[in-house]
C-alpha cells in the first residue's frame, strides 16, 4: 500500500482481507463485530489474519498482541501503532 | 438409509462406514474411528490421533459417492478450504454432513462439509470437484 | 540428499505407514524446502484395488499428497534457524488449508517433490505454502497451510 494511503483506504484493504479468511462477506465485517463471538474465529484464523495483515503491510506484530486484536477497530489500532501511522 | 461401502479407487482408509443419507442436496456419512486401524501405529506410536487429512478424505469419498449417484465421475479440483479444529482419536464417532450444489455453466460440484463428533464440530471442509461426464450432469435437474 | 530417510526418522514421529516423506533435498533454515516422496504401486492405500482397476484409480490420494506436503512443511519448521530446543516435545498437527489446487495426478513410478516455503511463525502455529511437482508438472498449488503445534503430553490418552 501507497505510504500516502488514508486510515479508510487501509481499514478496508484490512476489512476485505480478514474477510477472505473468515469466508465471509467484507460487508459482514463492522468495526466492531467481534471476529470470534459474531464470526466464528477461532485461534487458527487469528494467526492468518496477522500473517496475512502482516505480509500486506510489511509490518511485524508480535504474537503477543493477538489478544487485543479482536475486531476491525482494534486490528487497525494494533497496526497503526507498530506501523507508525498518523491520526486520520 | 444405511448402505455398506466400498472403494474402488486408491484410498489412504475407507473414510466412512455407512451412508446415513444421499439426496440432491447432499450426503450424509458415518465412521467409528477403532483403535486397530494399521495407520495408528504410525500416527503416532504410543499416541494414536486420527489424521486430520484422513477428515478430508472422508469428505472426499462421500462427494465421490454423491457424484457417482447424481453426476457421473467427478474429480478433486481445489481444497477451497479445511479447517481441523479439534483432534480425534479412537473410539470417537465421526459423522460427516457434506451439503452439495453443482453450479452452473460447467462449474462443477461445490462441497462444503462439517464433520462431527457427537455435537463437537471437529472439521469443515470445502470441496471443488470436476464433473467429467457432462452429458449425464446436464440430463439432471435438481 | 541433503537428509536421508533415517534423519528424517529423527526429527518426525510419524512412523510406517504415515512416514510420507522419503528424503530432503535442500533447505534454507527458516525459508525453504525440498524434500520428495516416491509413489509405489506397493503402497497401502493401492492395497484393495480389484485386479480389474482401471489406471486411473492408482492416482495417488490427494489426502497423502497433502499430508506428505505438510510432513515436508514440518520438516522445514523443524530445520528452522532457531535451536529445536523444546520443540521436542511438541507434535506439529494439521491445522487448516486454504486453495489448494489441484492440477494433476501422481502415479506409481513417480516421485512427489515438495516446495514448501515458511511464511510466519508463531510459539504454538506455523504458516506455509508451497507447490508439489511431478517432474515438469506442477500438480498441487498450495496457498496457506497451517500447522498448529501441541504439546504431546496433551495429546496423549
Amino acid at each position: 500500500m501507497a505510504p500516502s494511503s488514508t486510515a479508510a483506504e487501509r481499514m478496508q484493504v484490512m476489512r476485505t482481507m480478514i474477510a477472505e479468511i473468515l469466508e465471509i462477506e467484507p460487508e459482514e465485517i463492522t468495526e466492531t463485530s467481534n471476529f470470534q463471538e459474531d464470526h466464528g474465529a477461532d485461534s487458527l484464523r487469528a494467526i492468518e489474519i496477522l500473517a496475512s495483515l502482516e505480509k500486506e503491510f510489511h509490518v511485524e506484530i508480535p504474537q503477543q498482541e493477538l489478544v487485543n486484536m479482536t475486531d476491525l477497530t482494534s486490528v487497525y489500532r494494533v497496526f497503526q501503532q507498530y506501523a507508525g501511522w498518523s491520526e486520520e | 438409509m444405511s448402505a455398506p461401502f466400498s472403494c474402488d479407487y486408491a484410498a489412504p482408509l475407507i473414510a466412512l462406514d455407512r451412508v446415513l443419507r444421499c439426496d440432491p442436496s447432499g450426503i450424509v456419512t458415518q465412521k467409528e474411528v477403532v483403535a486397530d486401524e494399521p495407520f495408528f501405529a504410525g500416527h503416532f506410536p504410543g499416541y494414536p490421533i486420527y489424521p486430520g487429512v484422513f477428515l478430508m478424505e472422508a469428505v472426499h469419498q462421500a462427494a465421490t459417492y454423491y457424484g457417482r449417484v447424481f453426476l457421473g465421475r467427478v474429480t478433486l479440483r481445489e481444497v477451497r478450504s479445511a479447517r481441523f479444529l479439534v483432534p480425534v482419536f479412537p473410539g470417537d464417532v465421526l459423522e460427516a454432513d457434506c451439503r452439495t450444489e453443482v453450479l452452473p455453466a460447467g462449474g462443477g460440484l461445490k462441497v462444503e462439509a462439517r464433520c462431527r463428533c457427537g455435537t463437537r464440530t471437529v472439521a469443515e471442509v470445502k470441496l471443488l470437484y470436476r464433473v467429467e461426464d457432462a452429458v449425464a450432469s446436464q440430463s439432471r435437474t435438481d | 540428499m541433503l537428509l536421508n530417510h533415517a534423519q528424517i526418522k529423527k526429527l518426525l514421529p510419524h512412523r510406517y505407514p504415515m512416514a510420507l516423506v522419503d528424503a530432503v533435498l535442500s533447505v534454507e533454515p527458516g525459508a525453504r524446502i525440498i524434500a520428495v516422496k516416491n509413489i509405489t504401486g506397493n503402497e497401502p492405500c493401492f492395497a484393495h484395488l480389484p485386479d480389474e482397476a482401471d489406471w486411473r484409480s492408482y492416482a495417488y490420494p490427494a489426502s497423502l499428497v497433502m499430508e506428505s506436503f505438510g510432513q515436508a512443511a514440518g520438516l522445514l519448521y523443524l530445520l528452522g534457524a532457531e535451536p529445536p530446543g523444546e520443540r521436542e516435545h511438541l507434535v506439529m498437527l494439521f491445522g487448516a488449508a486454504t486453495r489448494c489446487r489441484f492440477e494433476g495426478e501422481a502415479f506409481p513410478g513417480e516421485m512427489l517433490e515438495h516446495r514448501a516455503s515458511l511464511e510466519r511463525t508463531f510459539t504454538d502455529a506455523a504458516i506455509f505454502r508451497g507447490e508439489v511437482w511431478v517432474s515438469d508438472r506442477r500438480i498441487v498449488s498450495i496457498e496457506r497451510m497451517v500447522m498448529a503445534l501441541r504439546p504431546a503430553r496433551a495429546l496423549r490418552n
